[in-house]
């Protein structure tokens, strides 16, 4: 056999190789797996959803035409095992995309904040933090591998890619409260005639994301609500300890972050155009009625879409 | 009626009341913070600022959030100290500068760091939400009967940010504002390593300082002393 024939015969043994040893179909939810990593994490419809949160905000044609054609789309999913809190009960994860060369961290919260006397505690695993450029070339040994069918999550994400999914009515009228508070906060009611009836659009909402993204149309403003609480929980609200990050997008925006070095200032213009994208074309128009002060016949209206 | 019955709950009332009255008062002494237009006062504000608290969506633990803002300091330090050959300080911190204040604000619309900047008077302020998300944090941290990780953080950050003003990068140790171990009141700092079994101690008035407040670092466990010697 000549050295060119070679990798003919080896690539389709490395492929079979590697189908055997990837999990192709996930053990049932409650199944605890050999290598600690919670079952939940290996389930097709949980990893489908982090493949279309990624797919709505962070991934660009380039990455999706690099990985379309290939028959199966292969996830990394390992347990991380940080030192936490005495009686946090929290279980963190990564979940790594080779094929991508993205990691995504994941957590489900389960701790206490006794000064509030709050329980801080998550129904599933929602995503932290996503990092680009830092898979590995080899699969880590504390990883669980799932290869799941190309075809079938391409076409779950197809099928999926205009899907809405917008908080309950509570929930809008809590982040109407909250956008007020915020805009108060910032001296931006005084300046962008408080007296007069907002507009916002909120992207839609991801189940593995505990995190709202909401343009502000008149105040040319995007804010960013995010928690370790689950965001429907009202404690949230009542506490204020969701943090909100206003940008502001008329001094706040970059073509790149090299026009500002080491600055934690700036977003990308590509960065604004998605989320204003998510926020407009896929979002929810709702509007934050002008603030009447609290009285007898004083109250604070709702808004309407 | 017979006063006798109210009189009889009265230094009850007393106690309670002192009681009350005297938790108040410490709960209001779990953190101080310095002025916001003082060195240790505004970087205490940033260190907070860029660390997440417990409920926040990065919160990890209170020894992570430390180690956070003690790398935060760290990075504004190799700003002012540490320029790598072959790059200027304006490249890399964005100013010329050996003032760590205009290291954290930047110049003009270039802010190094969202929200703290300098106003048009060349003063070094914040932006609102700044000292909002602190007043926040404050009162969640005076809400509890005794203090916890809230007062532990924030009181974390303002010491670490006292101590660089006042001794350098040197100063800045992550033990610089321990207070208490248990019930044990300490000086702060370090003093003391051993390798890291529990059955080490090296005696006298030093004190182990817990796992939670990062004293277990590199296979050593570090010591600090008793506040009043024994």
């Amino acid at each position: 056999m000549s050295m060119c024939q070679l990798p003919r015969f080896v690539f389709p043994l490395a492929l079979v190789a590697l189908l055997l040893g990837c999990r192709t179909s996930a053990p049932p939810a409650a199944q605890p797996v050999a290598s600690g990593v919670p079952s939940e994490l290996l389930q097709p419809p949980y990893l489908f959803e982090i493949v279309r949160y990624l797919y709505r905000w962070d991934l660009d044609e380039s990455e999706v035409e690099r990985v379309v054609s290939a028959k199966r789309f292969v996830f990394w999913v390992r347990r991380l095992e940080p030192k936490l809190d005495p009686g946090d009960q929290s279980v963190l994860g990564e979940i790594l995309l080779p094929q991508l060369d993205l990691s995504v961290k994941v957590k489900k919260a389960d701790y206490r904040i006794e000064e509030l006397n709050t329980a801080v505690k998550s129904q599933n695993f929602k995503i932290i933090k996503v990092t680009r450029g830092a898979t590995p070339s080899r699969v880590p040994r504390s990883c669980e591998v799932v290869a799941v069918d190309m075809k079938e999550m391409r076409d779950y994400l197809f099928r999926t890619r205009n899907q809405h999914d917008f908080p309950d009515p509570e929930l809008v009228q809590r982040l109407r409260e909250a956008l007020r508070k915020e805009a108060a906060k910032e001296g931006l009611l005084a300046k962008m005639q408080p007296n007069t009836e907002q507009v916002v659009h909120l992207a839609p909402l991801s189940p593995v994301a505990n995190e709202i993204w909401v343009f502000w149309e008149a105040g040319r403003k995007l804010f960013h609500f995010a928690s370790d609480i689950d965001l429907a929980n009202p404690e949230v609200w009542r506490h204020e300890v969701l943090a909100a990050h206003i940008y502001d997008l008329d001094q706040q925006v970059v073509v790149s972050h090299e026009e500002a070095p080491g600055s934690n200032r700036f977003l990308t213009r590509y960065q604004v155009s998605r989320t204003l994208f998510n926020c407009l074309i896929f979002g929810q128009r709702i509007t934050v009625p002008p603030y009447v002060a609290p009285g007898p016949a004083g109250r604070m209206p709702g808004g309407t879409r | 009626m017979n006063p006798m019955p109210t009189l009889k709950i009265l230094p009850v009332l007393a106690l309670v009341l002192s009681t009350i009255i005297g938790s108040s008062t410490a709960s209001a002494q779990f953190v101080q913070f310095d002025r916001p237009d003082t060195t240790a006062g505004y970087l205490a504000r940033l260190l907070v600022n860029e660390t997440p608290f417990p409920g926040e969506r990065a919160y990890e633990s209170e020894a992570d959030t430390k180690g956070a803002m003690l790398q935060v300091l760290w990075v504004l330090y190799c700003r002012l100290r540490f320029i790598p050959k072959g790059y200027t300080q304006k490249q890399v911190a964005g100013v010329r500068s050996g003032d760590i204040i205009d290291v954290i604000t930047g110049t003009g619309g270039r802010r190094q760091c969202e929200g703290f900047y300098r106003n048009a008077a060349g003063q070094f302020v914040t932006e609102p939400r700044v000292e909002e998300r602190l007043n926040n944090l404050l009162q969640i941290t005076n809400s509890g009967g005794k203090p916890g990780r809230f007062a532990a953080l924030l009181n974390y950050a303002q010491g670490l940010a006292r101590a660089y003003v006042k001794e350098g990068i040197e100063g800045a140790d992550r033990f610089a504002g321990l207070k208490r171990v248990g019930s044990v009141a300490v000086t702060g700092r370090a003093y003391s390593w051993m390798t890291d079994v529990d059955s080490y101690h090296p005696g006298g008035n030093f004190v182990n300082i817990p796992s939670a407040e990062d004293g277990s670092l590199g296979g050593n466990r570090f010591f600090t002393l008793r506040k009043e010697p024994k």
